[in-house]
């Protein structure tokens, strides 16, 4: 489930990336890769590798940053997303209606300028979303 | 990089060259750029290659005047050093080149384009895409 909104100060796109599959860092990479259909050492392979990293290395994982360092000191995970994170009411509604679904949950901002809008939302999903729609298990 | 005084602005744009045994087609730019036709990317690079041949000026380099800068072939003075050696390395060889600017100001995809750098070459085709101005 990719949950896609913008910041309300800029308008700025943001998602937040939850996973259900159980993968590693590495299956998640490979998995990508081979979607994107990109050459091996080309720029477009570079340009998915990266994203990967932004999403999966360098991003948020807000269920594990909850489960690990606040668990205690808010009263739930929706306590957690709307004080600490501040996001909006709605997304955070979602977010903890899909946490005992989840694996993780990658808060990525600051992406690349293309990722913006349907196009943006299109481009994660067939990239990212478990089990896109025609892929074999 | 380019030291632009009294106006501020924070777009950018950058300063590409193609340079190619043939006309350059959609096919042949994707492969530089390693994505399949079918790949669920290939649209962004559809997009970057339609961009690309819009800002270009193209310059067949069989007809080039050698005596000459390849500045004067382009009728600009936004030519690395690379670029002019490459340019001058490939006059007379049949080659075509593609001279032009992509701008952050117009599209996201070319927002996205001039936030980077790249140097790609393969047996048919070189790009250069080094030439930066912010």
């Amino acid at each position: 489930m990719i949950i896609p909104f913008k910041t309300s100060e800029h308008g700025q796109d943001e998602y937040i990336i939850c996973l259900r599959s159980p993968m590693t860092v590495a299956e998640l990479r490979e998995r990508m890769l081979q979607r994107a259909k990109v050459s091996q050492g080309s720029y477009a392979y570079q340009l998915i590798d990266n994203l990967h990293a932004q999403i999966f290395i360098r991003s948020l994982d807000l269920k594990a940053d909850y489960a690990i360092y606040f668990a205690r000191e808010y009263a739930s995970f929706f306590d957690y997303l709307r004080r600490r994170e501040r996001l909006p009411l709605e997304i955070v509604a979602r977010l903890a209606e899909a946490f005992d679904m989840s694996i993780g949950m990658y808060y990525y901002k600051l992406g690349y300028a293309f990722l913006t809008d349907t196009y943006g939302l299109e481009f994660l999903t067939r990239l990212v979303e478990d089990m896109p729609q025609g892929e074999l298990s | 990089m380019r030291i632009r005084t009294g106006f501020v602005s924070n777009s950018s744009s950058t300063s590409f060259l193609i340079i190619t045994d043939d006309e350059l087609k959609e096919g042949a730019f994707l492969e530089l750029m390693g994505v399949t036709s079918d790949s669920p990317i290939a649209d962004l690079f559809r997009e970057l290659f339609s961009d690309v041949i819009n800002a270009s000026q193209y310059v067949d380099l069989k007809h080039v005047n050698t005596r000459v800068s390849p500045e004067a072939w382009f009728n600009t003075d936004r030519l690395s050093p690379a670029m002019i050696a490459r340019l001058q390395q490939a006059a007379g060889q049949g080659l075509k080149a593609y001279f032009g600017t992509l701008d952050s100001e117009t599209t996201m995809v070319q927002t996205f384009f001039c936030t980077d750098a790249f140097e790609l070459e393969n047996e048919r085709i070189y790009f250069n895409y080094l030439e930066c101005a912010w």
